[in-house]
């Protein structure tokens, strides 16, 4: 309920230009609605499946896995609302109109090692006696809501700034880490070295948009350049956490305080491993 | 999509554009759960069952040790039972009443504030006490009192305790009774706490026995304006109500009480231990008995008995007399005697081989053998009861025949979506005699089968690993299940052991694991 009396807030604070205009039809506006996602060893079958859901099967996942090779893997998806307006009359005889934009975004993408990808999707029996390197995997998400007013000069060109509302974004990284079972599974070793922050509430920011477009009749080329979502936002409470451990063990005794089946029953497993520190405010980019 | 202001007159085509925009994002936004398979390998559990494991479950003492070495020892150095005297330890429930009701007919009469009708100092018997205690320091313990009043006027009753202190604060009970309706009597009840009371029993004169001195004082109270009126047939009455009073330190003369002792230990528990045979041969097995009381005892064993089979020994049946502990501040400096258990005929140790279930002992004890020799100054303090202790060392050497130790263990379903595989598991044997395992795993869903596994490892360190392997799938890896073990030890001829030994017990899972995102 928060979240859309703000998003409110903010749609009426984009509204202000319009107040004292006699009739909307006397603004050119324009609604862009785009989503895609990317991926250098999903196919789109696969892709479609992690969004939108469903089993995926095992030719998927080795398809997947010899396109990806030994490089690392991504996957990422964008998919937003821009809704854009400019006022006809120029403002102050300047040459310039009054412009604005509404935008709603969505931006999530996801890195991984070969390692990590057999790891997830295909499990770590066929890797025993193996190294599993997970180093500069990583994981960002953020949504967010952008209303912008400016100025439109000549060819379009165009530079705004405005508020950014952000309700959601998750942040997490390993920087190092590694994951190792023995031929007879019997012992197990592994090394975290990764950090990852969640927004609690929704951040606040401001942004710029601009673009610059050369079009010139004589020209024999164009050049458009675009510049998005350039912008901070304050988290006033954001979780943060940070591992950096090396874990090696033959098994969990029954009993026992933390590295134990006792401690796994009683949700205190590991605790002492997780660095935790709730509700800090903080800036960030955006992504 | 561009609109101009010179042709956007109609907004049909553009409400129909946003409704099928919002019907395709409502449709986009329905999403079923992410699935694959994926096949696990890993080790779950490690554990390691040593002497100490097997032992411990005999008794729960800190006392016992296992001591490592080229012949490692079990040493066991603690109490095995108290000897509790009840008529030392908890005072009778006693109950006052008193009443105060004018010397005379008809009424009313007006009582002026702050008149006193009844002060007097009364000794609180406790009855049914057959030592003569001076003094006592309660455990717990309280007062229930009741008071009540047909007076019509204010009634100030004081019961006060000047023996009972807690904490140097004489205990008394206050109430302020407002005036009665001249039908129904005024009440007060509640309770006053004893814990910790020192209580002097010496009475009002400091030379009786087995009393409280209390003063009660009855009057209006002086701070009321309105005068009381009583008539001839009124009444106050208050009633006490000790109870519960456990003692936590008494003295006095405790008496030439007789006390019986019976005492029976489980050794061995059919439960965990079915049967079999373990050679006990111990270097130094001392039953001692621990006198704490400041009183004499004259202490008489006579018979002591292995699952009802009796066993001789030359101090049973004889009176050995315990002289009086000595007492200095909170220190306690025991009376002791002892009984050599390697004395016994036929020897006890022979018995407990057998894997008994109980060992029992039969005696009894009479309290200041010798009459009041202290002069009523036998002192006892529950805290440090009399006791018999063992002092007991066992070299771990000796033949083993089938001895079966059970266990069980309760274990909670998982929820593991589509779990196909096996539960590995693996036993190392450390011990140097072999082991045969039988185990059912019974499952609390009706409909899955129990599964069976048996075994054998051989004795270290020749032995082989055995691994087992049992097969699982989602419904038996969610259904809670009961695993009950049944090992079995055998030694080929004596064997010694240096308390290292240990059976390792590792469990891993292998199999296909479907992961679901929802």
């Amino acid at each position: 309920m928060m979240k859309a009396r703000k998003c409110t807030v903010l749609l009426g604070l984009l509204a202000i230009p319009f107040l004292g205009l006699t009739q909307l039809d006397s603004i050119p506006w324009s609604v862009t609605v785009w989503g895609q996602h990317r991926s250098n060893t999903l196919d789109h079958e696969m892709g479609r499946k992690l969004v939108r859901g469903g089993f995926i099967d095992q030719p998927m996942i080795q398809a997947a896995g010899e396109t990806q090779g030994g490089d690392m893997g991504s996957f990422g998806y964008a998919t937003g609302l821009d809704l854009r307006w400019k006022l006809n009359r120029m403002w102050r005889e300047s040459g310039a109109r009054v412009c604005g934009s509404v935008q709603v975004k969505s931006v999530g993408d996801i890195r991984w090692t070969p390692e990590l990808f057999d790891l997830a999707f295909t499990g770590n029996a066929g890797h025993l006696g193996r190294w599993d390197v997970l180093d500069g995997s990583r994981f960002r998400y953020a949504t967010w809501v952008h209303a912008a007013i400016g100025l439109e000069g000549k060819y379009q060109n165009r530079l705004e700034a405005g508020l950014v509302l952000q309700p959601a974004g998750i942040n997490a990284r390993i920087h190092n880490g590694y994951f190792y079972v023995d031929s007879e599974v019997d012992s197990l070793l592994g090394y975290v070295r990764a950090e990852a922050a969640f927004n609690q509430k929704p951040a606040w920011g401001i942004a710029v948009n601009a673009e610059w477009h050369f079009l010139r009749e004589d020209a024999p080329f164009a050049f458009h350049l675009r510049l998005q979502n350039v912008g901070v936002t304050f988290v006033p409470s954001q979780d943060q956490f940070a591992v950096d451990t090396m874990f090696q063990t033959s098994g969990l005794t029954f009993a026992g305080e933390s590295w134990s089946i006792e401690a796994l029953e009683n949700g205190d497993f590991g605790r002492d491993l997780l660095v935790s520190i709730p509700a800090q405010s903080a800036w960030s980019l955006l992504p | 999509m561009m609109n101009d202001c010179s042709n956007s007159r109609n907004k049909a085509p553009l409400l129909m554009w946003l409704a099928s925009l919002a019907l395709v994002v409502l449709v986009g936004c329905v999403r079923e759960a992410t699935r694959w398979e994926v096949e696990i390998a890993l080790p779950l559990v490690d554990d390691q069952w040593t002497w100490s494991d097997v032992i411990m479950d005999l008794t729960s003492d800190s006392q016992l040790q296992v001591e490592t070495g080229a012949l490692g020892v079990i040493r066991f150095n603690g109490p095995i039972a108290e000897w509790n005297i009840a008529s030392l330890t908890q005072l009778p429930d006693t109950i006052v009443e008193q009443e105060l009701t004018p010397e005379f007919t008809g009424g009313p009469f007006p009582v002026p504030p702050g008149a006193v009708l009844l002060d007097t100092e009364e000794d609180i018997v406790f009855q049914g006490i057959d030592q003569a205690f001076t003094s006592i320091v309660l455990e717990s313990g309280h007062i229930d009192y009741l008071v009540e009043s047909s007076t019509d006027g204010y009634v100030d009753l004081q019961y006060l305790f000047p023996s009972v202190t807690i904490a140097g604060v004489p205990v008394e009970l206050k109430v302020v009774l407002p005036p009665s309706n001249g039908v129904d009597f005024q009440i007060e009840e509640g309770t006053l706490d004893l814990a910790g009371a020192t209580i002097d029993l010496t009475g009002v004169s400091g030379n009786e026995i087995n009393r409280i001195a209390s003063q009660l004082i009855i009057g209006t109270p002086a701070n009321i304006p309105d005068t009381a009126q009583v008539y001839g047939t009124d009444s106050i009455r208050v009633r006490m109500h000790f109870q519960e009073l456990f003692v936590r330190e008494v003295s006095g003369y405790f008496g030439q009480e007789t006390v019986s002792f019976d005492v029976e230990q489980m050794v061995f528990d059919p439960v965990d231990f079915p049967g079999g045979f373990v050679e006990i041969v111990p270097s130094r097995a001392v039953l001692e008995f621990q006198n704490t009381i400041a009183a004499d005892l004259r202490l008489q064993l006579d018979q002591l008995a292995v699952d009802g089979i009796q066993v001789n020994h030359p101090l049973l049946g004889q009176p050995q007399l315990v002289t009086r502990a000595a007492w200095n501040g909170e220190d306690v400096e025991p009376a002791i005697w002892q009984m050599d258990l390697l004395e016994t005929q036929p020897a006890i140790f022979d018995l407990l081989s057998y894997v008994p279930e109980w060992v029992s002992l039969e005696g009894e004890g009479l309290l200041n053998p010798l009459g009041d020799v202290s002069g009523g100054h036998d002192y006892f303090d529950t805290r440090q009861p009399p006791a018999l202790y063992l002092d007991f060392e066992w070299p771990l050497a000796g033949a083993i025949e089938n001895f079966e130790i059970r266990r069980t263990l309760d274990i909670d379903g998982a929820d593991l979506v589509g779990f196909d595989g096996e539960l590995v598991v693996r036993l190392s044997n450390g011990f140097p005699v072999n082991w045969e395992l039988e185990a059912e795993w019974n499952y609390a869903d009706e409909n899955l089968d129990p599964l069976t596994l048996s075994g054998s490892v051989g004795s270290f360190p020749n032995g082989e690993p055995l691994v087992l392997r049992i097969p699982m799938d989602e419904q038996r890896v969610k259904s809670p299940a009961e695993l009950a073990v049944n090992l079995r030890m055998r030694s080929d001829g004596p064997v010694e052991f240096t308390g290292h030994e240990r059976i390792r017990m590792q469990l891993g899972f292998e199999g296909f694991y479907q992961v679901e995102v929802p």
